[in-house]
């Protein structure tokens, strides 16, 4: 590493004593132009004021859990485009600083380019979370200071009445919201007046009644299927008798029989009772089946007997009175029958009535019941939005009043005393450096470039030559009178360049 | 004090002797040249008498008397940018003595023809074949003759102020030179430099004839303790060198720094071969 090194320093020495000519031409006019450069460059103040924004703002708590509202990011863009704008630019053109009275003489693209210009000196930074650093930068220190200053006056006051804008409209639009709730909520109430009025019946009572009635007219409706099933089995019984179908004996005998088995049941039923306790000797017990046996033989004999009668097909035509009772209660009964069909048909149309009436109060009711719910949402935005609004109000009237100021100027602009960014002390050191690094530099570039061999190593280990010796040329008395004439003109030329440089630097301390 | 720092002294001491008694010295050298080329070349022939000899030694000082250059002094070796023993950059001269033993070190002859050639046009190549050249020369037990065969840019011909001087081009050109009328003496002992002659196009013409080839066999051939050197032009633009090469024993090639890419480093060691290639001289790193 050290070798190379050596063999870079050795290489570049030899070449800049080989192109000393070249080396010194590009060394005077390196410096020359590091020297023009720092005369002519202007002296830049920059002056600068820091204020201090509060980063929320007043719609944040206002509409809190209401409505989402958009977040400010860049607070720095924000004064960048209050400060950019043409109001702004105006405005600062027409100070005194500026073109003062004479803004108005100037052309439009005049102006664009005093606006260009302005814009270009102005830097808004964001200074840190909350702060935002406006700079104005020129040649003149008074000018600096007074700009920024008119700037930082002119950032505030568009953001205080952004700010008692921001607070109003916020208000108008919570205002606004109030309105709209209202107008909802009366529309809400209106809907339920008039579906009230149309649907009087449409009460709870009403449908209680409805109910009750209904209920009492099936139980008729019922009755009546019940009346007339028994006049039309009456009317059976009345023409079977008039026909001889059946008689009054066999009527007998089959109510002698039921009363029979009822007995033998009931004795039956007490039998069992008593062999839970007793044994079948049990007087009571032998007398009762004493009993169920005679029972027994009674019922058969009667059924025999019934039959009998009607396999002998002996009729027993009713005649006479008998018969003209029995025809007159067939009359009767079938007279009733029919006014019973009429009544049980008015009675349907009623139950059928009642039912649609019913149905009518549901729907109603269901109605009603989106109707409330409408009204009970309206109702409940319209309490919070009141509360709100007034809140807004509150936030109005503070800003107005600038109470609720959430900006201040944390560090005002101050006249610059020392110029800023890069200076003539600057340009001269990076002159003297670079009126000697250019040269080395270019030099060393071309020997890269030329692409020939300067280096034994690379002769003996990459082309493999053999070497026999390094040799140089004798210094006969013309080289070395010519290598003094060089290295004198070498001295004289950077000599000559650092008391230009030397004078230039008095000349700037003078002023 | 070691061994070595003892010779190195002596070789000082003697280097100085060489730079006051410049005369006799470069009379005795020429003698031993004199006397090894007459030795090899009538090897065959029985030895001529004393008188003979003497008379031929006293011409052929008397030819080195009219030839005398002035030998340089460490002020202009400096100046012209060539090693020289009593420089105060050891360390530069102990690298190029450093090249000079591991060229020995590597080639299996006795002497060799050495090559240098640089990756991409550049001084570098010339200026470390004269070194490496005067390196040899450093020894006294050894000469070294160093060959401009770069044509179209003779930096080595204005280094030893030879540029208007018959040379290589001349030498192959014509059949009445001899090698001696181009073989000539520098400022720095025992180093013979042949220039490349007069400017003349299509020089590869000249070096793929037979008498390059016959020259070349004679450097090495005629003078056994000789060590030629020959600079060449870039490996890359040259077909000069490419034919050099296979005339010559060991190829250096200079990478100058910063001035050339891995590729062409790769290329001109592929133009080379293996088997030719002693090894890269880095120029500047």
């Amino acid at each position: 590493m050290n070798s190379e090194i050596t063999l870079l320093v050795n290489t570049i020495q030899k070449e800049l004593w080989l192109r000393w000519r070249l080396a010194l031409i590009l060394f005077v006019i390196t410096a020359a132009t590091f020297l023009t450069a720092a005369w002519v460059w202007p002296k830049i103040y920059t002056s600068s004021s820091v204020i201090l924004v509060d980063q929320e703002s007043i719609l944040s708590p206002l509409m809190r859990g209401t409505a989402v509202e958009t977040t400010v990011r860049d607070r720095s863009r924000i004064a960048q485009q209050t400060i950019f704008s043409q109001k702004a630019m105006d405005r600062v053109i027409a100070s005194p600083s500026w073109a003062g009275a004479d803004a108005s003489n100037l052309s439009p693209k005049e102006l664009d380019t005093l606006k260009n210009v302005i814009r270009g000196k102005t830097e808004v930074l964001n200074a840190g979370e909350n702060l935002i650093e406006i700079s104005f930068k020129d040649s003149d220190a008074e000018k600096a200071f007074r700009t920024a200053a008119l700037l930082t006056d002119i950032f505030m006051q568009d953001s205080i009445n952004a700010k008692q804008e921001e607070s109003r409209s916020a208000y108008e639009f919570i205002n606004e919201q109030v309105g709209i709730y209202q107008g909802k909520l009366r529309r809400a109430e209106e809907a339920i007046k008039e579906f009230r009025s149309k649907n009087v019946d449409a009460t709870q009572g009403a449908k209680d009644n409805a109910n009750a009635r209904l209920v009492e007219l099936k139980r008729e409706f019922e009755g009546v299927e019940l009346e007339i099933s028994s006049e039309k089995s009456g009317i059976l019984g009345n023409k079977k008798r008039l026909s001889g179908e059946v008689s009054p004996e066999a009527n007998a005998s089959f109510a002698k029989e039921g009363a029979i088995q009822a007995r033998i049941t009931e004795l039956n039923t007490r039998l069992e009772d008593l062999r839970l306790n007793y044994k079948e000797t049990y007087p009571d017990i032998v007398q009762i089946k004493g009993q169920v046996k005679f029972l027994q033989k009674a019922l058969v004999a009667e059924t025999l007997k019934r039959e009998s009668a009607t396999t002998k097909g002996t009729k027993n035509v009713p005649t006479g009175l008998v018969a003209q009772e029995l025809k007159q209660g067939v009359l009767v009964s079938e007279a009733k029958i029919i006014t019973l069909v009429g009544k049980k048909q008015q009675l349907q149309l009623l139950i059928d009535r009642e039912r649609e009436t019913l149905t009518d109060i549901n729907a109603v009711e269901a109605e009603v019941a989106e109707l409330n719910r409408d009204y009970t949402v309206n109702q409940n935005m319209y309490q919070s939005l009141l509360g709100q609004r007034e809140n807004a109000r509150v936030s109005m009237n503070i800003d107005i009043k600038n109470q609720g100021l959430t900006m201040k100027i944390q560090e005002p602009a101050i006249l610059p005393v020392t110029p800023h960014g890069v200076r003539f002390a600057h340009i001269i050191m990076a002159g003297l450096i670079f009126s000697f690094v250019v040269p080395i530099g270019l030099v060393y570039v071309i020997t890269l470039l030329d692409q020939k061999v300067r280096s034994e190593l690379y002769l003996r280990d990459e082309l493999r030559l053999p070497i026999l010796a390094s040799v140089y040329k004798i210094k006969n008395i013309a080289v070395k009178r010519q290598q003094v004439l060089k290295l004198a003109s070498i001295s004289f030329t950077i000599l000559a360049t650092w008391s230009v440089y030397g004078y230039v630097i008095v000349l700037r301390l003078q002023g | 004090m070691s061994t070595l720092e003892k010779a190195y002294i002596k070789a000082m001491n003697l280097e100085a002797k060489e730079v006051n008694n410049s005369e006799r010295d470069s009379n005795i050298v020429e003698r031993a040249e004199d006397y090894s080329e007459s030795g090899r070349l009538h090897l065959d022939t029985p030895r001529p008498q004393a008188k003979e000899a003497h008379d031929i030694v006293t011409s052929r000082v008397g030819i080195s008397q009219m030839n005398e250059v002035e030998s340089y002094s460490s002020k202009t070796l400096m100046e012209k940018r060539l090693i020289n023993p009593k420089m105060k950059d050891r360390q530069l001269l102990d690298r190029y003595r450093n090249i000079r033993t591991k060229l020995l070190s590597i080639s299996k002859k006795e002497n060799f023809i050495t090559l240098v050639t640089s990756v991409v046009p550049d001084i570098s190549s010339a200026l470390v074949a004269g070194n490496i050249a005067a390196t040899f020369a450093l020894d006294e037990a050894k000469t070294s003759m160093l060959v401009e065969a770069d044509i179209n840019n003779p930096q080595l011909n204005n280094l030893f102020d030879m540029s208007e001087k018959k040379g290589l081009i001349e030498f192959l050109d014509s059949d009445t030179l001899d090698t001696n009328e181009v073989l000539l003496k520098t400022g720095i002992p025992r180093l013979r430099f042949i220039p490349s002659g007069l400017h003349r196009e299509n020089s590869a013409e000249y070096f793929t004839s037979t008498k390059m080839a016959q020259f070349i066999k004679e450097l090495v051939v005629r003078y056994p303790d000789r060590y030629p050197v020959i600079n060449a032009p870039c490996v890359l633009n040259s077909a000069d060198t490419r034919i050099l090469i296979e005339l010559c024993d060991k190829v250096v090639l200079v990478v100058p720094y910063g001035k050339c890419s891995d590729e062409e480093i790769m290329q001109a060691a592929i133009a080379i071969g293996d088997e030719k290639l002693a090894g890269a001289v880095l120029d500047g790193f």
